[in-house]
């Protein structure tokens, strides 16, 4: 089912991307059409014809298939012989680009891919087909948003399968503004940059706001300090270090200290390490008959609460609410709170290694 | 050595270093194995942690019985050579059935199936867990510091910068809070900062919020901060 989606999602892109590749020549054909219906019904001397015999007639005049009379009037006459010359012009000219674009399409050719990232605006730019590049790239799809990549690496493994699915891809090297010109940047949103290295990265980023100052950076740095620094001094603010977001989930998964409170994520902020932690109250828990309001008062940030293990998730409870067992809860602390909560939830079982 | 239920942490490059940290808040035993001494981050951790660090190849079993991995809890692979960890993690089981395992790969798809087809306790994806903040971070035009799911509503942290024009000016953490988000930080001009501010604590022009909530709440603030 999801492939099936997938490839309707990709169909319509292209759909999308040879309508509005051939919107010129459409709109001329329409309008010679419509201008030799108006001139034949207005002017036409021979017999009285209808606008919309008009238009069927002309539709067939540009196509050499004409069975009215040839007029008399000197206009008209230029008209019989002008409108199947230019329109037959246009159709050839749409229908060999219509070839070259098929077959462009089809052996994944530049130019198709220039054409569809041509039809983009307010779309996401991801430059690198790293893992971490192609993960994002499918979490945008999903969303729904419009992405052309940029890889300077043609052996990228990701290059086919993005093909395969209407995205856009350019093999060439971020940092030389040739690429991001051919991904359309000058109507692109954001940018994420994320190449391997963190210089070419910082490059990337100087090259993008030349192109357009306007354009959103979410930049990928290895180098968690420096980027730290960028969004001090630089103030480029959307800058992660991957190895910096990954590590909580890595480190909760191999802690085994805390018996009772589950360590989930952590953020960091102004110099300060905040831990995201669940827990369920035990049977035993002295938490029970507290409030709330008290464990915020011990420092910890509830954010879930689900009365009695079936309840509803309650987002931003009501904190006078008192604690019984099963009650389970999330919250938002700083390790020695996490600490204190471990030992109040299982009295018994905790071994308080440190006094904080 | 003479530790047990402990961790063993394989690789103390930029990921391996930054999970010793957290374990360390988190007062977990640990010994670090890493391959290369001069590697950039050793002294750094070595210093910071204190945790006890051996150098050598995982692969010899001289190395992984100097960590004690008969007696340790987990192991945990934190470098990028993916095949030289799998491989570790046979022979640390193979040393020591109990242990668990954490693996690092590098396709999250492929880490799922090596989880159930080799009995590896946790395979992670530095790249799975790193995109979601990415991915947000170029839809929205407010600074995100990190995504999360709970039950599978995603909650985003986003910092805003109250300037002299926000409608957040003179509202209190509490009122704020009633717009369905949690203030989890606050930092005054003065640079003060507070996790968990008090709910009577006024918001003042220069302050910086971490605020969590839903993608909608988070555009609502960003909407009533810029004071639309």
């Amino acid at each position: 089912m999801k492939t099936f989606r997938k490839k309707i999602i990709a169909q319509w892109r292209d759909f999308k991307a040879v309508f509005l590749e051939f919107k010129w020549t459409m709109l001329f054909f329409l309008a010679l059409n419509f201008i030799s219906a108006l001139i034949l019904w207005g002017w036409y001397d021979k017999e009285e014809l209808s606008f919309s015999e008009a238009f069927y007639v002309s539709l067939r005049m540009i196509f050499f298939d004409i069975d009215l009379d040839y007029p008399d009037s000197f206009p008209l006459q230029l008209l019989f012989i002008f409108v199947p010359l230019i329109g037959v012009i246009i159709v050839v000219e749409g229908l060999l680009r219509f070839v070259n674009t098929l077959f462009a399409k089809a052996s994944h050719m530049e130019l198709w891919q220039e054409i569809k990232a041509n039809t983009y605006s307010d779309h996401v730019i991801v430059c690198g087909s790293t893992h971490l590049g192609h993960r994002v790239t499918r979490l945008l799809t999903e969303l729904g948003e419009e992405v052309v990549i940029i890889t300077k690496d043609p052996e990228s493994a990701f290059i086919d399968e993005l093909q395969e699915e209407g995205i856009p891809v350019f093999v060439e090297d971020c940092i030389q503004g040739r690429g991001l010109q051919k991904a359309n940047i000058s109507k692109a949103k954001s940018i994420i940059v994320v190449e391997k290295d963190d210089l070419t990265n910082i490059g990337i980023v100087l090259e993008a706001k030349e192109l357009n100052p306007d354009v959103q950076i979410v930049l990928g740095l290895f180098n968690e300090k420096l980027a730290e620094r960028l969004t001090k001094e630089i103030h480029i603010y959307r800058v992660f270090s991957p190895s910096f977001l990954a590590a909580p989930a890595v480190a909760r998964t191999a802690a085994t200290a805390f018996k009772c409170v589950s360590i989930m994520d952590s953020i960091y902020f102004g110099g300060i390490t905040a831990f995201i932690a669940s827990f369920t109250l035990n049977k035993d828990s002295k938490l029970i008959g507290k409030k709330l309001e008290d464990l915020e008062e011990m420092g910890l940030n509830v954010i879930v609460f689900q009365r009695g293990n079936k309840g509803k998730m309650n987002f931003h409870p009501l904190l006078d609410q008192e604690m019984i067992e099963e009650d389970f809860i999330i919250g938002i602390a700083q390790m020695p709170v996490l600490k204190k909560i471990e030992y109040l939830n299982c009295p018994s079982q905790t071994i308080i290694k440190n006094s904080d | 050595m003479g530790v047990s239920g402990h961790v063993i942490l394989v690789g103390c490059g930029r990921l391996g270093g930054r999970v010793a940290k957290l374990l360390k808040e988190m007062d977990e035993d640990v010994i670090i194995i890493e391959k290369d001494a001069e590697a950039e981050f050793v002294e750094e951790i070595k210093t910071e942690t204190g945790f006890p660090l051996l150098f050598g190849d995982a692969k010899d079993a001289g190395v992984l019985e100097e960590a004690n991995v008969r007696e340790a809890a987990t192991i945990v692979f934190a470098s990028n050579d993916f095949l030289a960890n799998f491989e570790i993690s046979l022979k640390a089981k193979e040393m020591n059935p109990r242990i668990r395992v954490v693996l690092r790969m590098f396709e999250q798809e492929l880490a799922e199936s090596f989880k159930k087809r080799f009995n590896i306790d946790s395979v992670f994806s530095v790249s799975a867990l790193a995109a979601p903040p990415f991915a947000i971070s170029a839809l929205t035009k407010h600074v995100i510091i990190n995504t999360f799911e709970i039950h599978g509503k995603l909650l985003i942290f986003s910092r805003f910068c109250v300037g002299e024009n926000s409608g957040l000016l003179g509202k209190t953490i509490q009122e704020l809070e009633k717009l369905n988000l949690s203030v989890i930080m606050h930092q005054g001009h003065c640079k003060e900062l507070h996790l968990h501010p008090k709910p009577d604590l006024k918001i003042e022009s220069g302050d910086l919020l971490l605020i969590m909530a839903s993608s909608k709440v988070i555009e609502k603030i960003a909407e009533i901060n810029e004071g639309r």
